[in-house]
């Protein structure tokens, strides 16, 4: 049930598109924000929230989620991942079509999109696939897809069969003005890697991925997003080059937009020591260069937003060897602590942090977001100083897969509120 | 404060020799071997050797791989590969140790004795027997027989010159 | 990456107590080693080639992966320490399968046994091994992936100590396929840490890992000038999938460029020797008469095997006893 009107007090209002950083409190009435600034303490609503010390940020978006239903209910539900999300403080995210069956029909949109409204924590919005099974050979009904609101389309890391396809594809979802987001990976480059080609796959003699097969594709497809003049977003780029890249492009009035995972602003290739599989991540986390340049390009604006590439896994697929370990890190629940730690180094500002997970991906998917009145509350306490344990017990994912198990954090969300009702609360 | 016998290790060797030489003639034993165990039965055995006037040098058993206290103590680090430069099967083999206590070494060596062939005889030498002995194992010759107190170790320094030392452990 | 694997490897006395990798060790460990091997050599002119170390220690021969002569060099080294000895070859495909390779171990755990030795196509396999079972089972790497395949690398540095005595005045060439080897990166590491003032490889570009430079060797694309006064050529086996993805066009090719021909040994010193891990392709490597002339080391190579696995089987286990357990 949404309370009637809730009263938010004693916080510090970060919002910097709305141009707010101030100390008010907010009122929220049916669901939506009818007053910012101060109120009168004979003001009496259903519900206050105690906002001491945090700092209220409009909700938290997220580009990329794998969500592993249907399919994999043995790494997580959209029930359990839904609930991970607003404990990370998420209000929407965006999930991937790589489920079984893939996102490339309208039967699978409304099945998601049923679930999380039974979920009830966050909006879901699923990401459709661009080809049929993800399988790069023939395109889905994409007209379908739109009617059945799918946000975007992608084709993942999945290889297009040949380079007609990938032109067709984007001509074609150009031709019903739908957003594509390209992972640019070269999979014959790629050669079946599981760790950045660097330093750290010559001493572990793992395969790797090389820089290049990254920015190979992205230089073919900046080409044919010149060529198809489709919107084009590409996610979690990973080199230094592909920041120059989409710099370049952005530079030449090209459509696009780009965003990071956090574990590439967070991790670097040296973090593989002992064959650690939570390392084990698609794309990886490459030299220390590359994540001085992505920083870089967060703190220009060449990057757009940060997204959690939240993969979770059971146990027994992160409990074998490094190569044949599941791809992917449980990261909805411990992206606010540990990019706070990025502003506590002062490698990026909190504003910036704040842009690039609320108004940056809002604007890519286009949606409007922020604490402004008239807007419905979508909302996101977190305490910047509470210092946690994160363990198996406090935390919502059903994957269990992060370095940050165990691990003292500083930064948690308290509230999270979605369309003006609490849906986490610590 | 070590005791420090010194003076007394050349008569004990002198003792040792003679007797040595009684009993192979007792027994009529001939053209023997000698075997030391190292450290310094090795020690030991280089000092009694011109004396016997063998033909054949002297053998040296490290017996590190065949003692029985890995399970406690693991392996010695500063093992050394056994020699023995000459056959032993069918031979006489005189077997040299500075002291003998528990009896627990000259199991070891004689095990490794064994795993070169089948000797003639087997004479066990010496410097000081500690009786302490936890394995039914008696030397033939004996330089000396003392008796320690639980703190007391007694100590052959070598090879030049050798010096037979108590030490207290504290 | 120096000391990446140590906390794993050793123990709090700094003993062996897995032996997974070269990196993380150090020099005086290594030398123990060889001189324990060195001990055991003799044992093969004895008429019985046994020593009662390890009697009544069970040690499991688990590979992922076939190796015949790993396996029996192992199967040797444990039985002339008086071991029992188990041997299981699982198929991977059987793993993915079925059980995983985490309820295989388990089972295996469960016969009480003291040690596993595992040969595993995949890089870290051993290192997972090592922290998935109970602290008392002692882990030995005998080749994992592209990894390691630390006990070969030391059974070639006793080789070469043997022959060739100072490590610290030596120039190694090491020829191939540096890229895909495990045995390559063990040398490179062991050969380093013993002091080796000049390793070198010798290769095409598609054969050398990335950021090789990291390493502490010298880099040569051609034999004249990488062979050039070497004391000691270490020849790598090629794999056919080599051609497959175009790292190499053809067999006859890399013999042309790679392959050691008497013409091309004879730029390295005159007394050079030559080794390899076997089992050799003549004619793709190595010339036929070259494998058979007495600056071959290939078997020769193979007498140090059993002694040097010995060593290694001894010393490790050694760091399980009651003298070395945690106070």
């Amino acid at each position: 049930m949404t309370q009637s009107t809730i009263l938010i007090k004693n916080g510090k209002i970060v919002d910097s598109t709305n141009r707010l950083d101030c100390h008010d409190s907010i009122i929220i009435e049916n669901g939506k924000i009818t007053i910012i600034g101060d109120i009168p303490n004979t003001f009496t609503a259903d519900q206050t929230i105690d906002a001491t010390d945090c700092i209220i940020s409009p909700g938290f978006i997220d580009l990329a989620t794998h969500l592993p239903e249907p399919g994999m209910e043995q790494k997580g539900t959209i029930l359990s991942e839904t609930r991970a999300a607003v404990a990370g403080g998420f209000t929407h995210i965006c999930c991937t079509p790589d489920l079984d069956p893939v996102i490339d029909t309208a039967a699978v949109v409304n099945f998601i999109h049923d679930k999380a409204l039974q979920a009830d924590s966050c909006h879901v919005y699923p990401i459709g696939a661009l080809t049929k099974k993800l399988a790069g050979e023939q395109l889905s009904d994409l007209f379908a897809l739109k009617e059945a609101k799918v946000i975007a389309l992608t084709n993942l890391r999945k290889p297009f069969t040949s380079n007609q396809i990938l032109h067709s594809a984007l001509a074609y979802a150009a031709t019903h003005d739908l957003l594509v987001m390209l992972h640019p990976e070269d999979s014959a480059l790629a050669n079946q890697g599981c760790v950045h080609d660097g330093k750290m796959s010559t001493f572990l003699g793992l395969t790797g991925i090389p820089s290049i097969a990254e920015t190979v594709a992205l230089a073919r497809d900046l080409i044919l997003v010149k060529e198809t003049g489709i919107r084009a977003h590409f996610s979690q780029i990973s080199t230094a080059r592909s920041v120059e890249m989409i710099a370049q492009a952005k530079q030449q009035g090209l459509p696009v937009t780009a965003d990071v995972a956090m574990q590439q602003l967070l991790f670097t290739e040296e973090d593989i020591n002992h064959f650690d599989t939570n390392f084990h991540l698609s794309p990886p986390v490459r030299a220390i260069e590359d994540r001085d340049a992505l920083l870089h390009g967060i703190n220009t604006g060449i990057i757009d937003a940060i997204c959690s590439n939240h993969r979770p896994h059971e146990w027994s697929a992160k409990n074998i060897p490094f190569a044949a370990s599941a791809k992917g890190m449980s990261t909805l629940e411990t992206i606010l602590p540990s990019l706070v730690k990025l502003t506590l180094d002062d490698k990026i500002d909190l504003n910036t942090l704040l842009t690039c997970l609320t108004h940056g991906p809002a604007g890519i998917i286009g949606k409007t977001s922020g604490i402004k009145i008239g807007n419905l509350a979508n909302l996101c306490i977190f305490n910047p100083t509470l210092s946690w344990n994160y363990s198996a017990k406090n935390s919502f994912s059903q994957g269990k897969n992060s370095p940050f198990l165990n691990q003292h954090l500083t930064g948690r969300v308290t509230h999270t509120l979605v369309d003006g009702k609490t849906v986490y609360a610590l | 404060m070590p005791q420090n016998l010194t003076a007394e290790t050349s008569s004990l060797l002198e003792k040792v020799c003679n007797d040595l030489i009684n009993h192979l003639d007792e027994n009529q034993i001939k053209d023997p071997v000698m075997v030391g165990i190292h450290s310094g039965g090795v020690w030991v055995g280089n000092e009694l050797l011109p004396r016997l006037a063998l033909k054949d040098p002297l053998g040296s058993l490290d017996i590190s791989f065949y003692r029985d206290d890995f399970s406690q103590t693991g392996l010695n680090p500063k093992v050394k590969p056994s020699s023995l430069p000459f056959t032993t099967e069918n031979r006489h083999v005189i077997l040299v140790d500075d002291v003998i206590m528990t009896g627990r070494t000259i199991r070891a060596a004689m095990n490794e004795l064994f795993d070169y062939g089948r000797p003639a005889t087997i004479t066990l030498v010496t410097l000081i027997n500690i009786n302490a002995r936890q394995l039914p194992i008696q030397p033939d010759i004996i330089g000396k027989t003392m008796v320690l107190s639980p703190q007391e170790r007694v100590k052959l320094s070598g090879p030049n010159p050798l010096s037979l030392e108590i030490i207290k452990k504290t | 990456m120096q000391n990446a694997v140590t906390n794993v490897q050793l123990n709090q006395h700094g003993q062996l107590r897995h032996f997974l990798s070269i990196d993380g060790l150090n020099k005086t460990l290594l030398e123990t080693l060889l001189n324990t091997a060195e001990s055991f050599i003799g044992m093969d002119e004895q008429p019985i080639k046994k020593v009662p170390l390890l009697r009544g220690k069970t040690i499991v021969n688990l590979f992922f992966e076939n190796s015949t002569r790993t396996r029996t060099t192992f199967e040797l080294a444990a039985k002339r320490l008086s071991a029992d000895i188990l041997n299981f070859n699982i198929s991977t495909s059987a793993t993915t399968k079925g059980e995983s390779l985490f309820d295989t171990l388990q089972n295996l755990e469960a016969m009480a046994s003291d040690m596993f030795i595992i040969r595993h196509p995949d890089s870290g396999a051993a290192h997972f091994i090592a922290k998935s079972v109970t602290p008392n089972i002692a882990i030995i790497n005998a080749g994992d992936g592209r990894h390691a395949h630390p006990t070969q690398a030391m059974l070639d540095m006793l080789s070469i100590r043997r022959h060739k005595g100072d490590f610290s005045k030596l120039t190694v060439a090491i020829v191939g396929d540096i890229l895909h080897s495990r045995v390559a990166r063990s040398q490179i590491q062991a050969l380093a840490m013993l002091g080796v003032p000049e390793i070198r490889v010798i290769g095409p570009k598609t054969l050398l890992p990335k950021n090789i430079e990291l390493l502490p060797i010298k880099i040569f694309h051609q034999m004249e000038a990488g062979l050039s006064d070497a004391d000691v050529v270490i020849m790598l086996r090629l794999q056919k999938e080599r051609m497959q993805l175009s790292l190499i066009p053809s067999e006859h090719e890399y013999y042309q460029c790679y392959g050691l021909t008497k013409q091309k040994l004879a730029y390295a010193k005159p007394d050079a020797i030559v080794m390899h891990p076997g089992p050799i392709n003549r004619g793709v490597e190595i010339e036929s008469s070259i494998a058979d002339s007495p600056q071959s080391m290939i078997l020769k190579q193979v007498n140090c095997s059993v002694p040097m696995r010995m060593a290694i089987l001894a010393t490790v286990m050694s760091s399980y006893s009651e003298k070395s357990k945690p106070s």
